[in-house]
């Protein structure tokens, strides 16, 4: 291979530590090193704390302002507002009316938005060095003065009842509403199906935006990543001059806990003549500030690797199938599958999961589901934009970039006997969701399996 | 900054120069035939290979319909050095593998990427699986329901026979040549001999390309290749695979299907477009007159989007070689579907007005793409998929001059191109909507006999002998 210590020294390249087929170690102790020499961290005159990371070579440019507020901290009757506010908001500013922002963001090719989150929010610049001035004052107009004019609130409610209104036609999409009735209870800070959403905007108008403009819009609920190859003085000093006489506002956090289980609410069909059934799982996993958080993480690599082992490899069974961990501060876990033979594919995820639960993997094993995650890892630092949002996220639940700079090296430490007691301590309680035709599926395919998972049945057995 | 203190001119001086005329990657053709393709980029420790074949539905067979698309997923399965797929799924974890494959009418992609310490193991382990794929009966068995569920989860789609009968309208007898799903009937009854068949026709060096991206040294990635890829080799007396041209694009055929779970209304115009191997200077055109459309201040984009006249409204022109398709869309509200299909047909004619597209639009266009480019170029793991595509489908001559050429694209020559290929020709234009919306908006449903004439092929029941095999569990 090349000679990585050269090129360190040159381009502050990442490598794994001497990774060979025997190896334990996913990256260096120097790459570690190296990240964490090319990212400073700054403050604004405000306070708004500023993370830079240096790409050197390179004349593209990312920043990712994370604001700590999301659906959570939005009451029943408001929830909609979160992502009505944020498409709403980067569409035309007091500073520049919409034609004018239309023609900068064209002009100088800058990608400017925000997206609401569930906990996090984020407005957005992707640009070239070049024009970082231009995106600079673009994305401060979006953050500090958005315009909120009739048309446009006219417009994004529009656009917004639409696609809540779209949301049925994809049966794959429309499972995650069919579990979320009956995994998140009426309430609950995650919730929000598209029919309540739809309510709700009925009764939301002009002002609410601008409410939530003021409540949200404060240098203690903001934090700022730069990837850039820029010297790091100059994008703090630039947006020290942008940024820096954003106020303070009263925050008050919104405590989440995971859905608890309700025995009469763990299973959930729609009908719908289909030729495949959809179906989808949720349950309760390690949230993003739990110990577990990083073994969780391989936990499911291996849970979705074995469900498309068995039932796709072996089984036949499905095309798509697997499993993934959402981490929040409650951390949910999600098992989805479409299959023609949805009896036996409940059966065969039985299978799965009792098996896991029972195996002691070998070192050997263990090491192999690392390689695969190592290797997502690097990929998720190959763009400036995925660098600064694994970054911002890293912030988001830690405060520090170390949680995303040494995940590799954290993940070296969960063994075997880890993923065993993992297993059993997560992988129950399930709810089920499935859409699928009234005469091709039974409902008690789908009870059974969950009364084979409830945590309270099996400890009622013992 | 340095770009703005040289001011407007110097930066549309810029964005004509030839900023992107050094293409970032080195191409070579091996003895075998294979050309090797890569680009080097140490930002991570990764590397990217990609195996692209210029096969898909224009390769096929109304008998092999789909079947480039099983071979695909067979690719994943057993070869001489792995005996199944369990133990090929075991070393895609050794290799910390991630991975996929794709069939597309006009290429095939297999692609993984992986620590580049790996890159010796991982050009072997590509090697293997396309010249000595071993395609068991036992395998081919378990694939073809795994194939069939994903041919389901396309059925299950509200837009399936939409898609399905526009392009029986289009290509008639020939349409297989552009569906790399398939159908049913014959995805169920693929044999063996026929994946062997394809084998030999089309998985071959002459007719594919090897490409890599990311942290390598050229000349070891150049001995890798040739000590893992010299033993596969074209059959004696291989030829490319020639199929039969397509039908005359049809007369104007407009209908409205109504299909449960359809929310609002879209409205499509299909128009026969260029083909990037003998139409060249049209399909840089219709590129050009893409971007043009969705140009924020442009006047469609006003219009149509801005204004809140439907929910998403544009152009587009999907480059292919063997054929050539123009598409018009947007989704509205059921009540406005007759109002915008109208106005949509009508506002072509617009377009090749002098006032309708400004020199500034397109200067911006021009830069757009530039920048894209540059992000493109940030991604090796996908830049090198693209890369693929365009080797594929256009070759990398036209590739290479692409950027160039749209640079150079005016607008006398996208209004050139819109009266050449849109004013006046014949679509098939049609409108999807819900039957209760269709009823509210007085529309009816007048594909049923079009449904009737034409995806008999798509309505066959699956086979009473498609059960679950019997399993270890």
């Amino acid at each position: 291979m090349c000679n990585k210590t050269l090129l360190l020294a040159i381009t502050g390249l990442l490598s794994f530590s001497g990774l060979s087929l025997a190896s334990t170690s996913l990256v260096s102790e120097e790459s570690i090193a190296t990240q964490k020499k090319l990212t400073s961290v700054h403050k604004l005159k405000n306070g708004t704390p500023v993370y830079v990371r240096t790409i050197p070579d390179s004349d593209i440019l990312s920043v990712v302002v994370s604001y700590s507020f999301g659906l959570k901290d939005l009451p029943v009757g408001r929830k909609v507002l979160n992502e009505w506010y944020w498409s709403a908001k980067s569409l035309a500013t007091k500073t520049y009316p919409k034609a004018e922002m239309f023609s900068l963001k064209e002009k100088y090719g800058l990608g400017v938005g925000c997206t609401g989150g569930i906990e996090f929010s984020t407005c957005s610049l992707d640009a070239i060095d070049d024009y970082w001035d231009k995106g600079v004052a673009v994305l401060a107009s979006v953050i500090k003065e958005p315009a909120f004019t009739d048309e446009d609130v006219k417009l994004t409610r529009d656009r917004l009842t639409a696609k809540l209104k779209n949301t049925p036609t994809d049966p794959g999409t429309y499972s995650n509403e069919i579990i979320n009735e009956i995994y998140y209870p009426v309430g609950h800070p995650y919730r929000l199906n598209h029919d309540e959403a739809l309510k709700e905007l009925e009764g939301l108008k002009k002002e609410d935006l601008n409410k939530l403009q003021s409540a949200i819009t404060g240098a203690n609920a903001m934090r700022i990543v730069v990837v850039t190859s820029m010297p790091a003085d100059k994008v703090v000093k630039d947006l020290n001059a942008a940024l820096g006489d954003i106020k303070t506002v009263k925050l008050a956090p919104v405590a989440v806990s995971a859905p608890k289980i309700d025995d009469k609410k763990t299973y959930n069909f729609h009908d719908r003549e289909l030729p495949t059934a959809y179906i989808r799982m949720k349950f309760n996993a390690p949230g993003a500030k739990e110990k577990d958080r990083i073994g969780s993480k391989l936990l499911f690599e291996i849970l979705s690797e074995e469900l498309g082992e068995e039932i796709r490899t072996r089984r036949s069974l499905s095309y798509s199938v697997g499993s993934a961990i959402l981490q929040y501060n409650a951390g949910l876990g999600l098992i989805v599958a479409s299959t023609s033979k949805p009896k036996e594919t409940l059966e065969a995820m039985h299978v799965v999961i009792e098996a896991l639960k029972k195996k002691m993997y070998s070192d050997e094993e263990i090491r192999e589901y690392k390689n695969v995650f190592a290797t997502n890892y690097f990929l998720t630092q190959e763009t400036h934009d995925s660098l600064s949002s694994a970054i911002s996220s890293s912030l988001d639940y830690h405060g520090t970039t170390d949680e995303l700079y040494e995940l590799p090296k954290q993940l070296e430490k969960v063994t075997a006997a880890d993923i065993n007691r993992m297993a059993n301590q997560y992988l129950k309680d399930f709810r089920v969701g499935v859409i699928y035709g009234r005469k091709d599926f039974e409902d008690k395919w789908a009870t059974d399996f969950v009364s084979q998972h409830l945590a309270s049945s099996n400890q009622k057995k013992k | 900054m340095k770009f703005l203190a040289l001011g407007l001119s110097a930066l549309i001086s810029l964005t004509a120069s030839s900023a992107f005329a050094e293409q970032p990657f080195f191409a070579k053709k091996l003895d075998s035939g294979l050309e090797l393709i890569a680009m080097e980029s140490h930002k991570v420790p990764l590397v990217t290979i990609v195996l692209a074949v210029r096969a898909g539905g224009m390769t096929e067979t109304p008998e092999t319909r789909g079947l480039t698309h099983l071979w695909e997923h067979m690719f994943f399965k057993g070869n001489k050095r792995i005996p199944n797929q369990e133990a090929f799924n075991k070393r895609i974890r050794q290799l910390g593998i991630v991975y996929n494959g794709d069939t597309s009418a006009e290429l095939v992609r297999y692609y993984f990427t992986l620590p580049s310490a790996f890159l010796d193991e991982g050009l072997q382990f590509m090697a293997d699986a396309i010249s000595t794929p071993l395609l068991e009966q036992v395998e081919l068995e378990k694939e073809r329901r795994v194939v069939l569920n994903e041919y389901e989860r396309s059925e299950a789609q509200p837009s399936f026979d939409y898609r399905n009968l526009e392009r029986k309208l289009i290509y008639g007898q020939e349409d297989y040549l552009r569906d790399p799903l398939g159908i049913r009937r014959v995805i169920e009854n693929a044999s063996r001999e026929q994946l062997y068949k394809i084998k030999d026709e089309v998985m071959v060096p002459s007719n594919s390309a090897l490409l890599v991206s990311g942290d390598f040294i050229p000349a070891e990635l150049e001995k890798m290749v040739a000590k893992h890829f010299k033993d596969w080799a074209d059959p004696k007396d291989w030829k490319p695979v020639v199929r039969p041209g397509f039908q005359k694009f049809p007369e104007n055929v407009n209908f409205v299907m109504t299909r449960a779970n359809v929310q609002n209304a879209s409205i499509q115009f299909t128009f026969q477009g260029p083909k990037a191997k003998s139409d060249v200077a049209d399909s840089f055109a219709a590129d050009v007159l893409v971007n043009l459309l969705e140009h924020t201040n442009g006047k469609f984009y006003k219009k149509y989007v801005d204004s809140g006249l439907t929910f998403g409204a544009g152009f587009s022109y999907y480059t292919q070689s063997q054929a050539g398709e123009l598409e018009v869309t947007a989704v509205t509200k059921a009540e406005d579907a007759t109002k915008v299909q109208k106005m949509l047909l009508e506002e072509m004619n617009e377009w090749t007005k002098e006032d309708y597209f400004t020199a500034d639009q397109l200067e911006d266009v021009r830069r757009n793409l530039l920048i894209n480019h540059k992000r493109e170029l940030n991604a090796p793991s996908s830049y090198i998929k693209s890369l693929a595509f365009w080797w594929g489908v256009t070759g990398l001559d036209y590739y290479n001059g692409y950027l160039n050429s749209l640079q150079k694209t005016g607008l006398p020559e996208v209004r050139e191109f819109v009266k050449k290929w849109l004013i006046g020709k014949s679509s098939i234009a049609g409108i999807l909507l819900s039957p209760q919306d269709a009823k509210a908006a007085s529309l009816k449903d007048s594909s049923q006999a079009l449904v009737a004439k034409y995806l008999g092929d798509y309505k066959v029941a699956p086979k009473a002998s498609n059960q679950a095999p019997a399993t270890k569990g």
